[in-house]
């Protein structure tokens, strides 16, 4: 079911963890459905400098959060959010589309910090 | 390999593929030529094995490669009442059955019911947690139709009060393509010789072997249930008193596929009940039934033994799943 980069990524999971004085948490999904996603951003001059995850779900959704913090780090804001699905799935070389869900939680999770982070910064 | 999932799919035994010769490819519905004779003569041969096996007479038992949902619907369709864990194929059937749903108590054995149906189609094993149901019910005037498939070979099966006995062969190392039936009514035959004899091999093995295997089977479990339970957030899901071949676990926290992924990975196998590993991404029908919450039931991790099970695959998993629990426990989120 899983590509080579899938079962690797989620083997050794990228950036997990938690960043204690983050500058924003963002959650979501919930572990009712299976799948719930946490991410924990540092950013500095719309940067941002530092991302950690935590995931409660499969295989696919610790390596697409893993994979979306990854692709996030180090970006501006306005870069992070244009993250989309295909970039996410490109990079996993192929997800099953009944998995497919998951990068799209990875992603509204992340799209969710930013925009709480602006908000909160206004 | 460590492979524990003997209730998903079980790896033929050697005289069970000794058994399966295609050489013979005869119909035996042609009796009358020498081809036809003889597949007749094995297929009777194999019947009168299962029939021993199962303790009935001859008459009863058939052979198709039918399945057990496709002969609820064709025979046993009126005023049908169905275990709510009873496997997802049957249970889809019944809205266009107008059936009504037996519920389970928290270890998955019918609730009291008044047996006022034409048709009671209940599992005499359950598959994911191994409840045992009694086939010796009150069934009033229904007629008494049981999917054994993961019965036979694990517990005693005593089929006085049954009417129809479902047995797919692979839960016993025979040919996953060929059920054996024991039906009071007649049904049509279909299966090829060579698979009919695999089958009915497997059946004899199962049989012959039925107090060594479960006697370990139960070494095994009560040394797996022992060791897992004592851990942190580890639990039995589903009764104490269950099928010998069968530890299901709940594993809070964690999700389930990533755990069978994890085991796989270290040479393990083993299923679970959680929705990320279902096609539906449903949790496990038969989880929720015993009163679990989907979020429970998706922390499932189920382990099933077979003939070829060894204390040395026990202990492989002792040793292993504490790690892939701490390491996931890393990763999760835990609240």
């Amino acid at each position: 079911m899983y590509t080579d980069k899938v079962i690797e990524l989620f083997r050794n999971p990228k950036n997990v963890g938690e960043i204690k004085d983050a500058d924003i948490t963002a959650t979501e999904g919930n572990k009712v459905c299976g799948d719930q996603m946490r991410m924990f951003l540092k950013v500095k001059n719309n940067k941002i400098t530092d991302i950690k995850f935590k995931t409660y779900g499969c295989a696919a959704a610790i390596a697409t959060t893993s994979q979306v913090t990854e692709m996030a780090k180090g970006k501006t804001l306005e870069f992070a959010e244009t993250i989309e699905i295909q970039d996410v799935a490109k990079e996993l070389g192929e997800l099953p589309p009944i998995k497919m869900h998951c990068a799209v939680l990875a992603i509204k999770t992340l799209r969710k910090a930013i925009k709480e982070y602006r908000e909160k910064n206004k | 390999m460590t492979y524990l999932d003997y209730n998903t799919a079980a790896p033929l035994q050697k005289e069970v593929k000794e058994a399966i010769d295609f050489s013979n490819f005869g119909d035996p519905s042609v009796a009358v030529t020498k081809i036809g004779m003889t597949a007749k003569a094995e297929i009777e041969k194999a019947r009168n094995q299962v029939a021993q096996a199962l303790n009935v007479d001859k008459k009863y038992i058939y052979f198709t490669t039918r399945h057990f949902d496709s002969i609820v619907l064709d025979r046993f369709s009126k005023n049908p009442a169905f275990q709510a864990t009873l496997h997802m194929k049957v249970l889809r059937l019944r809205n266009k059955l107008d059936a009504v749903i037996l519920q389970v108590d928290k270890n998955g054995q019918l609730k009291k019911f008044n047996p006022s149906f034409d048709n009671i189609i209940l599992e005499h094993v359950n598959a994911e947690i191994g409840t045992i149901q009694s086939l010796n019910m009150n069934k009033g005037n229904a007629k008494l139709i049981v999917d054994g498939t993961y019965a036979f070979g694990k517990v005693p099966v005593d089929l006085k009060n049954v009417d129809f006995y479902y047995i797919n062969s692979n839960a016993f190392g025979g040919p996953r393509e060929l059920n054996i039936v024991y039906s009071k009514q007649s049904i049509d035959e279909w299966g090829s010789v060579a698979l009919i004899k695999g089958a009915s091999k497997a059946m004899q093995l199962a049989s012959k072997n039925f107090e060594r295997n479960t006697s370990k089977w139960k070494k095994f479990q009560k040394k797996l249930i022992k060791n897992m339970t004592k851990l942190e957030n580890v639990s039995l899901n589903g009764p104490e008193r269950r099928a010998s071949n069968n530890v299901n676990l709940r594993i809070k926290d964690i999700e389930g596929e990533a755990m069978v992924l994890s085991l796989d990975l270290k040479g393990i196998q083993c299923s679970t009940g959680s929705a990320c590993s279902s096609k539906t991404l449903e949790a496990s029908h038969v989880l929720l039934a015993i009163g679990q919450k989907p979020e429970e039931a998706h922390g499932s991790l189920r382990f099933t033994f077979g003939p070829e099970t060894t204390e040395k695959d026990i202990n492989k998993v002792i040793e292993e799943l504490p790690k892939v629990i701490r390491e996931l426990n890393k990763i999760t989120i835990q609240e």
